[in-house]
């Protein structure tokens, strides 16, 4: 009753200011809270945006760590490879080793023999 | 007499031609045979046409031919060795692409890493900034409430 009492008691004037006064704090509060939804919106679309990019970076970088591990696997299988064609040419080598040596008795053997064992020598040859 | 020399002599004439040419004969067949067999020579045995060689010349051959051997064995030790030397570079091939994919890999890591680290400060930034806002709406609020309570008391 106070407020109606207060209302009447205004003048024309008075009234209009008020009904406008009241007119654009109602206005006022409508366009913040829109504006406040909307940047609430805008906030969380961007945000959502960010974790997807985010996570698309992680995700990118957890497959390129994944991947240098097989990188890396893959190149010690190679080291094995390595090793073992390293270990096989050491082998070459001794053999190698063996061939001359037997041969440099074998030239020596040769300048010792006589006619008979040259002749066998050779009936040798040609029987292989 | 005055007839008997001149026939002596000439008895004496031939015979010493004989002489000549038996020496003659005798110094060429020397030479000849006395002349050393060159070898290897062809020879012909029971139809079968064969070289002969000296003993030494067959210990020769014998080195060339065991010489021969000693190099093909190395030969296919060279060969096999090659083959695994060809491994070794063909692994230290793929080793090599490998480890250069790892450092494109890494580069682009540091690449999102650095991203992320924008993307983290941008938010940090907003962070802030929304802080500072709740902070201001705090004291405006406040303020508000201080206003509406002076008003209230005085009106």
């Amino acid at each position: 009753m106070s407020v109606v009492n207060f209302y009447n008691g205004l003048t024309t004037k008075e009234r209009f200011f008020l009904s406008l006064l009241i007119i654009t704090i109602i206005l006022s509060s409508i366009f913040m809270l829109q504006s406040y939804s909307s940047n609430l919106r805008l906030k969380k679309l961007y945000e959502s945006e960010i974790q997807k990019t985010k996570k698309k970076y992680l995700e990118d970088i957890r497959q390129r760590e994944e991947n240098i591990q097989n990188l890396l696997n893959k190149n010690k299988e190679q080291d094995e490879v390595i090793k073992k064609a390293k270990n096989s040419i050491d082998s070459l080598q001794k053999v190698k080793n063996r061939v001359e040596i037997k041969y440099k008795w074998k030239y020596k053997e040769i300048e010792l023999y006589n006619t008979e064992q040259i002749k066998n020598y050779w009936k040798n040859e040609f029987k292989n | 007499m005055n007839y008997t020399t001149p026939n002596k002599l000439k008895t004496i004439g031939k015979m010493n031609l004989r002489i000549s040419l038996l020496v003659f004969f005798l110094v060429v067949s020397k030479s000849l045979f006395s002349q050393k067999i060159e070898f290897p020579i062809v020879s012909y045995i029971d139809g079968d046409s064969v070289i002969i060689f000296t003993t030494e010349q067959g210990r020769k051959l014998v080195n060339i031919n065991e010489q021969k051997k000693e190099c093909s064995e190395n030969l296919d030790i060279s060969v096999q060795e090659l083959k695994q030397q060809k491994v070794i570079t063909e692994s230290q091939k793929i080793q090599l692409e490998n480890l250069q994919k790892v450092i494109s890999d890494k580069d682009t890591i540091i690449e999102s890493n650095k991203s992320l680290n924008a993307i983290c400060e941008d938010e940090k930034k907003l962070l802030q900034k929304e802080v500072r806002k709740q902070k201001i709406a705090k004291w405006v609020s406040v303020g508000g409430i201080v206003v509406v309570g002076i008003l209230g008391i005085v009106f």
